[in-house]
């Protein structure tokens, strides 16, 4: 199967003006975005996201690399034919309306006028703006006018989607629409790209992510990979105090409560061990799942590392985790991706 | 993906205020027309001159180069306004080449306002024949509209390489303007006879080359009355090859510098 989007050691960098001293905005990246997942692009300001997103549409020149959509080269303007995208603080035409833009986005996309017709309706509708698809986008607020924006890029029914900041400036209740709607499209086998500053949502969408820092790829992975915490496991249930020393050579109990309890065992292995041990001294248990951090959390140690490393300064270890109020663990008990 | 362009061009010119100047320019000018053309003065104590007709067939000429001003002023908005970065992403992340992007701009938007140019002075030329029949042949109108229309087709791709070049629309049109007014300066008889004074041949080059690069909008007007003056065989036509071979040379660099564009 091609893979939708393919970028190899790509580099951007803006001309300097006078001084001559260029931008360098991207240092090298590479990354695939599969076939059916929701891959998020995170980083700083001026990390590079734009910059990434601008260059796989072809509206930035790279300055050097590859990057090829569904197996096509950038320079072939059909290689856009399957993508949809949605511009990070666009400004559609004030005087036209949310109909008049996605039939605009149709025919650019060289539909028939009867397609374009049957498909506006169906996606204005699914993105709840179809009361107001023949109001004008002067009188749209940022949400409505995001809405319109995501309906258009759906026009020509891409298989990948390419979303700058979907939820900017949309309301929590538009913003769970907005997740809904990718992830329903993700069941019908779609593929998006999500370029965004909000992590929380990023974290529940998102089946893997990119963070970027300066220009590079920091690191590659799937949420689940990121954010789980090596070794250490959340166990739910009820204990008694029997249970607060298991074996050393099975696990170490890192905090202990009546109905809760965080164990670091020694190999992965060892997490059935450590529940028979405490099957065996009483305990019930609920759920099992292992401890997290939050994406924010990851994102932000490596922008700081990051940081160090090109100041120079040599990081400190992180200190151990053992407030669960620094970093609850997630009530997910299945692994993502 | 033309017809999308085209229709969004027309849309978006009907809808735009400088509909409103081409509405009253044509008023007031086919007001003043039939006002003077009709009018009678008393120049001497010994008799009247009526104006009658005079001014009718200047005025397709006159009304088109005020015309011409209109929509070049107009159309200078369009590329720009479609290259703000807020906006760019939307036209480029479509499955459309860049060259073809830029020449279905320039297409529709001249297409759109020829039409515009071409329906109001098509309207003054029936003005005409109907206040004053008999005085213009309506084939000699219909020309000097024609020849109008090609004067703007001429300036649109300069409009739109400086468009791309500025990203401002305002810039776009005080340039054009600027060298619109520069090809009149070098077209004039008494700037020959200065360039004569002066004698300085690099001058001289400069001024010519000038010449015959900037559109000759003013040559090209004039064209109909050298016909009619010293008959259709006679008529240079070098106005005309030598503004639409500028115009190709400028629709060529500007689709350069757009496939080269960052936006």
């Amino acid at each position: 199967m091609t893979i939708p989007l393919k970028i190899t050691n790509l580099k951007k960098t803006y001309a300097g003006g006078i001084t001559g001293k260029g931008i360098e905005a991207l240092k090298g990246v590479s990354l695939e975005v599969h076939s059916g997942e929701i891959f998020g692009l995170l980083g700083p300001n001026g990390a590079g996201k734009t910059t990434l997103v601008k260059s796989i549409l072809g509206i930035l020149k790279p300055t050097s690399g590859s990057c090829e959509l569904f197996g096509r080269q950038l320079s072939d303007p059909t290689a856009r034919a399957k993508v949809g995208y949605l511009q990070e603080n666009h400004r559609f035409p004030r005087n036209m309306t949310g109909r008049e833009l996605i039939t605009l986005a149709g025919r650019l996309t060289g539909m028939p006028d009867s397609a374009i017709r049957q498909r506006a309706d169906l996606l204005l509708n699914r993105v709840g703006m179809l009361e107001w698809a023949d109001t004008k986008f002067a009188k749209y607020s940022k949400g409505m006018a995001q809405r319109v924006g995501i309906a258009q890029a759906l026009i020509h029914d891409p298989d990948l989607l390419i979303l700058d900041e979907p939820t900017d400036g949309v309301d929590p209740v538009g913003r769970a629409e907005i997740g809904k709607l990718i992830r329903d499209l993700k069941a019908e086998g779609k593929t998006t790209l999500i370029n965004s500053h909000a992590l929380a949502e990023v974290e529940n969408i998102c089946d893997r992510v990119a963070i970027l820092n300066q220009g590079r790829a920091l690191t590659i992975g799937s949420v689940a990979e990121l954010t789980a915490i090596g070794l250490e496991y959340v166990i739910q249930g009820a204990f008694n105090d029997d249970c607060i020393h298991p074996p050393e050579e099975i696990a170490s109990i890192i905090s202990f409560s009546n109905n809760e309890l965080i164990a670091h065992v020694v190999t992965d292995s060892d997490i059935d061990r450590l529940s028979d041990w405490l099957r065996g001294h009483g305990a019930s248990i609920r759920s099992l799942s292992q401890r997290r951090r939050s994406l924010e959390t990851v994102f932000l140690e490596l922008v700081e590392e990051a940081r160090a490393e090109v100041n120079g300064v040599t990081r400190e270890a992180p200190a151990p985790l053992t407030s669960a109020a620094q970093d609850s663990p997630t009530e997910k008990t299945t692994e993502k991706g | 993906m033309f017809r999308g362009i085209l229709l969004l061009t027309f849309s978006t010119t009907l809808k735009s205020r400088v509909m409103y100047l081409f509405g009253a320019v044509l008023m007031i000018w086919s007001g003043g027309v039939y006002v003077l053309s009709n009018a009678t003065f008393q120049i001497t104590s010994s008799g009247n001159i009526s104006l009658s007709g005079m001014n009718s067939f200047t005025g397709v000429s006159s009304l088109g180069a005020v015309l011409i001003f209109l929509s070049v002023f107009g159309a200078s908005r369009r590329l720009p306004e479609m290259l703000r970065p807020t906006l760019a992403g939307f036209y480029l992340s479509k499955p459309i080449s860049r060259t073809r992007l830029l020449s279905y701009t320039i297409l529709s938007t001249t297409i759109v306002y020829s039409l515009v140019i071409l329906v109001t002075l098509g309207i003054y030329g029936l003005l005409l024949h109907q206040w004053f029949p008999g005085h213009v042949p309506a084939s000699e109108i219909a020309q000097q509209i024609g020849l109008e229309v090609i004067v703007f087709m001429i300036y649109v791709p300069m409009l739109s390489f400086l468009g791309l070049a500025t990203r401002s629309g305002s810039f776009a049109f005080l340039l054009t303007f600027a060298l619109w007014l520069l090809a009149q300066i070098l077209s004039l008889d008494k700037m020959r006879g200065l360039l004569a004074l002066v004698d300085n041949s690099i001058l001289t080059q400069l001024a010519d080359f000038c010449y015959y690069l900037l559109p000759r909008s003013s040559d090209i007007s004039a064209m109909l009355t050298s016909a009619k003056v010293l008959g259709s065989n006679s008529v240079d036509w070098s106005p005309l090859w030598t503004s639409t071979l500028s115009a190709i040379g400028v629709y060529l660099l500007a689709t350069l510098k757009f496939r080269r564009m960052d936006l």
